[in-house]
């Protein structure tokens, strides 16, 4: 099981420099003035969110482009540090998982930025991978030689990765995440830019994976595909959560029939509710957690939760949590 | 069992770095071909040019006169001798000779006369007596200096015609004297050189070889510095990597381990193929002119072992440099444009060996890049110190464990790592855009301490030769001033950065403490080690002759005072106040300690000033004030200038007194000073429980 507690990240971004422009026709008086402008800012990519994920659940999370999805599965995935908040990885037993180095060994982080080394072939790669997992050589070729299989990868896997096609070098990409057999998967954008009969196979894996008891975090641009796929969806815009439930849930709070629709509702709604919640993004706060934070966004997590109350079993989670 | 993962991900690395055409050419065809080509293809030439100098037909205008022909005779009469040619063209007109010459349709415009006719020659009577008047003859030359067939032509006439002139010299002496040679030299000159032959050639390799096996190496290292960095990010597998279960240190170690193991192969390649193309050019070509008659080659190969050591290590430090410049670089052509100026600096430090008169000291031992290249020059002179040569590989080892620490360190950093190229030089960024009460980067340590180091070695000894004491007392300034302004430009919290806080008074005594201890301990240390290297203590005595000259007052502010605000500020306070926010507090106070002691460009001073320097950086960690090391340093320094002026205050204290305590008096002095240290540290806290 997976679970996010109030993660926030702060990034830095160019700005451009707004109200200069009108300013500029005055000539050189200005220039002591643009010295002192402004390029730069600090921002909240991903700004409070929690969540978790259960075992055999695929959990979809959706968002506009720059919606903090990448820095969001990022943080999940052990890749980055979140500036405040934490990512609580639980194996079977329940107990909680804190070396970093073995919270990589839980999950399968897949991503378009994750790219496989060109001048090894798929099968040299396993077998270095593997070797990294900790897993012996025969296991791992064992492994391989199963992997390989489910992927349809036999006829490519001794080629050089340089040499292969999109679709061929995208299932070598999940044959990777799949060396160390993880308990959760993390999946960025998985079928973007594939064929049908491409992100079949892998739409195809991740349904398997579930029924196998894996949770798979996943994002995606295709509301189909997440209606379709998706147990959960998290929903979010700038950074923050703005909408988590099943997508009946969701349909059904938006009064709209297919996902499409809800996320433009959604997407719609998000103005009142930034005016409201504004105060948040304010980059001069310091960055450290304490207790009352912590307890804060807790609260605020189970809050927005049981606007699912359709999902009985979502808010009896929440409840034992409260208790652990 | 498991394995250890450095090892499987140095495995990934090499694989994956051979399997590059690029990598391989770089690192096998030009050193393999190239050089060997070019250093051929350059001696080739240069025997072509001297060939055809030597036998080419040189033109000769003859303006006639009554000697011409037989001065032309002269030129032509012993061809067997000299390999060249001489060719008469007659002309009748000076003025049009000379035209031809600058046109250059000749070489060598010859105007001759007669003894008898011509005017000018009036000689006495007496040589008239002693010589046969036919046989004399006056020319003049004229040659076009700036071209070199003409400018040969001359000197191969004018070597000709000296000779005639000395036989006919020869000739009439030998009239007149039995003993002619001894009147035509008084004095007699020689010169023979006891130098080796072995000697004159090494000399010459330990010129050209530093400089070609330095930047052959750091073209080695810095190929797959790139791939391994910037060519990992841009082709996008530095995310999976980080998905892997592994430390991000044991990644950066791992590459730095391929890139040295790639670089040392060059370099190894690099060595064999000049070694062959040596022996090669040895066994070909007639070397026996060069005076490299009876070579011992066996003399060489302590040369060729001590390379066989140094060489993997300036390899190591090459691959350090380069790594930690291009993991800033998002792309091979940054990465490219930024490593261009590396190589510069390497060529500049390189340059050394060819410079007269600059030898590996312990000073010079220190300097990176040009350490290597004096050792190889000095071996190759055949003078091996190995205390020296120690300092080398010592230091170099240093700084590749410091680089790799700092290289680890920025690997960590998700700046760097998922940054868009991000520049981790604050200076580079608008004022405005500066965060108030920021802590600097390692990219801005990194590049204040480079700048202040080069500001030290191009203008401190200017300053102090020019202006003697204010030039010393103008240096600590700006060791004080310009990590100062630099932290105010950063809006850096300048109180907290630099740990300006009142101490307690406690604490101020526990710095008494922890500096008699540490002086003492320290003391004992120092005297083991030079009992261990003895010649490292020759060389710090006579360091600050020229300010004790000065008299007491200027050398205890020079030595004593200014350092203790200066350097303390530069090191306790920049560099440690912000390493400990930076790193774990143990490598914050080793680094900053390290530093400081580099920064004395001594091996002595070096060891005291890490030592030493790990208790001031712990003070000023445990008191938050810069107060205690400041007391630290200058109860250290202002004391030693009051021993030298008055040696008598010390000789009456026992043990510290005497000239040699012996074994005892050293136990009981360290004891002493362990008690002390104990004694300090518990005044700071150190042993108290955290509440």
């Amino acid at each position: 099981m997976i679970e996010a507690k109030g993660l926030k990240k702060e990034f830095i971004r160019p700005v451009k420099a707004s109200g200069n422009k009108d300013s500029e026709p005055d000539g050189k008086k200005n220039d002591g003035l643009r010295l002192g402008k402004k390029t730069k800012e600090s921002f909240l990519a991903v700004n409070n969110i929690s969540f978790n994920a259960k075992e055999g659940e695929i959990l979809g999370i959706l968002g506009p482009n720059g919606a903090g999805k990448t820095t969001l599965l990022r943080m999940l995935g052990n890749l980055m540090t979140p500036t405040e908040g934490e990512v609580n990885i639980f194996d079977h037993e329940g107990n909680l998982i804190t070396d970093p180095v073995q919270k990589k060994m839980k999950t399968g982080y897949l991503s378009n930025n994750t790219a496989l080394y060109g001048r090894l072939s798929p099968r040299e790669m396993f077998l270095l991978f593997g070797e990294l997992y900790g897993i012996s050589k025969e296991d791992c070729e064992n492994r391989a030689k199963e992997i390989f299989e489910i992927l349809e990868m036999e006829k490519f896997c001794d080629q050089r990765i340089e040499k292969l096609s999109t679709g061929q070098r995208q299932r070598a990409s999940i044959s990777r995440c799949l060396i160390h057999n993880p308990e959760i998967y993390i999946f960025d954008e998985p079928t973007l830019g594939l064929d049908i009969l491409s992100s079949e196979t892998i739409i195809n894996f991740m349904k398997q994976e579930k029924e196998r008891g894996k949770t798979v975090l996943y994002s995606t641009h295709y509301m189909e595909e997440a209606q379709y796929l998706c147990d959960r969806i998290l929903m979010i815009y700038e950074g923050r959560k703005v909408a988590f439930g099943t997508p009946e849930f969701l349909m059904e709070l938006t009064e709209t029939n297919n996902l499409r629709d809800t996320f433009k509702a959604l997407i719609k709604d998000l103005t009142a509710y930034e005016e409201t919640e504004d105060e948040k993004l304010n980059p001069e706060r310091t960055v450290s957690v304490n207790s009352d934070n912590r307890e804060k966004s807790n609260a605020e997590a189970s809050e927005i939760e049981l606007q699912s109350q359709k999902n009985t079993e979502n808010t009896e989670n929440t409840a034992e949590e409260g208790q652990s | 069992m498991k394995r250890t993962p450095v090892l499987t991900l140095y495995k990934k690395e090499i694989m994956d770095l051979l399997r590059d055409k690029k990598t391989i050419i770089i690192m096998i065809l030009i050193p393999i071909f190239l050089y060997p080509a070019m250093m051929l293809g350059s001696l080739l030439v240069m025997q072509g040019i001297m060939k055809e100098s030597e036998s080419r037909e040189y033109k000769i205008a003859m303006v006639q006169s009554d000697v011409s022909d037989k001065i032309f005779a002269i030129l032509t009469d012993d061809t067997d001798k000299y390999e060249y040619k001489f060719q008469a063209v007659p002309y009748t007109d000076e003025e049009k000779a000379r035209e031809d010459l600058k046109e250059k349709k000749v070489d060598l415009v010859l105007v001759s006369g007669d003894y008898t006719t011509s005017d000018s020659l009036t000689k006495s009577d007496k040589i008239k007596e002693m010589y046969n008047t036919d046989d004399l003859f006056k020319v003049k030359c004229y040659n076009l200096s700036s071209n070199t067939s003409s400018s040969s032509a001359y000197s191969y006439v004018a070597e000709i015609l000296k000779a005639y002139s000395g036989k006919l010299r020869k000739e009439a002496f030998d009239k007149l004297f039995d003993d002619s040679e001894g009147v035509l030299s008084p004095v007699d000159i020689s010169v023979e050189s006891i130098s080796t032959s072995e000697q004159n050639a090494g000399s010459l390799i330990g010129m050209i070889l530093p400089f070609i096996l330095i930047i052959s190496i750091l073209t080695g290292a810095i190929y797959p510095a790139i791939d391994a960095t910037a060519g990992e990010r841009e082709r996008g597998t530095l995310e999976t990597i980080m998905t892997l279960p592994v430390k991000k240190s044991d990644i950066m170690i791992s590459k730095f381990m391929s890139v040295s193991t790639i670089a040392v192969f060059s370099a190894f390649l690099n060595l064999l193929s000049m070694f062959a193309m040596t022996l090669y050019m040895y066994k070909t070509f007639d070397m026996q002119n060069l005076g490299f008659r009876d070579f011992d080659f066996k003399l060489f190969i302590p040369a060729f072992l001590s390379l066989l050591i140094c060489l993997p290590v300036f390899s190591m430090f090459s691959s350090a440099v380069s790594l930690c410049v291009c993991i800033f670089a998002k792309s091979f052509k940054e990465a490219n444009n930024i490593t261009s100026p590396i190589l510069i600096i390497f060529m500049f430090a390189a340059m050394a060996s060819v410079l007269p008169n600059v030898e590996l000291s312990h000073a010079t031992a220190f300097i990176p890049v040009t350490n290597i290249s004096l050792l190889i020059k000095s071996v190759f002179s055949l003078d091996y110190d190995y205390h020296l040569m120690l300092i080398v590989l010592l230091s170099n080892l240093v700084y590749c464990i410091l680089l790799v620490i700092i290289m680890s360190t920025l690997f960590s950093s998700e700046e760097v790592l998922f940054g868009e190229g991000v520049n981790g030089v604050h200076l580079f960024e608008n004022y405005a855009n500066q965060k108030r009460g920021q802590i600097p980067s390692f990219g801005d340590l990194i590049f204040l301490y480079v700048a202040l180091l080069l500001i030290m070695v191009f203008t401190s000894s200017m300053l102090v030769l020019k202006w003697g004491l204010w030039g010393s007392i103008s240096v600590q300034v700006i060791i004080l001033v310009i990590p100062l302004l630099y932290a105010i430009y950063l809006r850096c919290d300048v109180k907290e950065l630099y740990s300006l806080h009142l101490p307690k008074i406690t604490e101020l005594l526990g710095a008494v403490f922890l500096w008699v201890g540490g002086f003492l301990t320290n003391q004992i240390l120092i005297n083991a080690l030079a009992k261990l290297i003895p010649s490292m203590v020759e060389n710090s005595d006579s360091l600050n002759s020229t300010i004790f000259e000065a008299g007491f007052v200027p050398a205890l502010i020079i030595v004593g005072i200014c350092p203790a605000i200066a350097e303390e500020a530069a090191f306790r306070g920049f560099l440690f106040g912000t390493l400990k926010h930076r790193t774990k507090i143990w490598i914050a106070i080793v680094v900053s300690a390290a530093a400081f002691g580099l920064y004395h460009m001594n091996f002595l001073q070096f060891f005291t000033g890490l030592y030493m320097g790990c208790f001031m950086a712990y003070m000023v960690y445990k008191s938050r004030s810069i107060a205690t090391s400041a007391l630290f340093h200058l109860l250290n320094n202002s004391i030693s200038v009051i021993v030298t002026f008055h040696p008598e205050l010390v000789e009456n204290i026992p043990i510290l007194g005497e000239a040699n305590p012996g074994i005892g008096g050293n136990i009981i002095m360290f004891v002493i000073g362990l008690l002390l240290l104990a004694a300090g540290l518990l005044l700071f806290g150190t042993f108290k429980k955290k509440a």
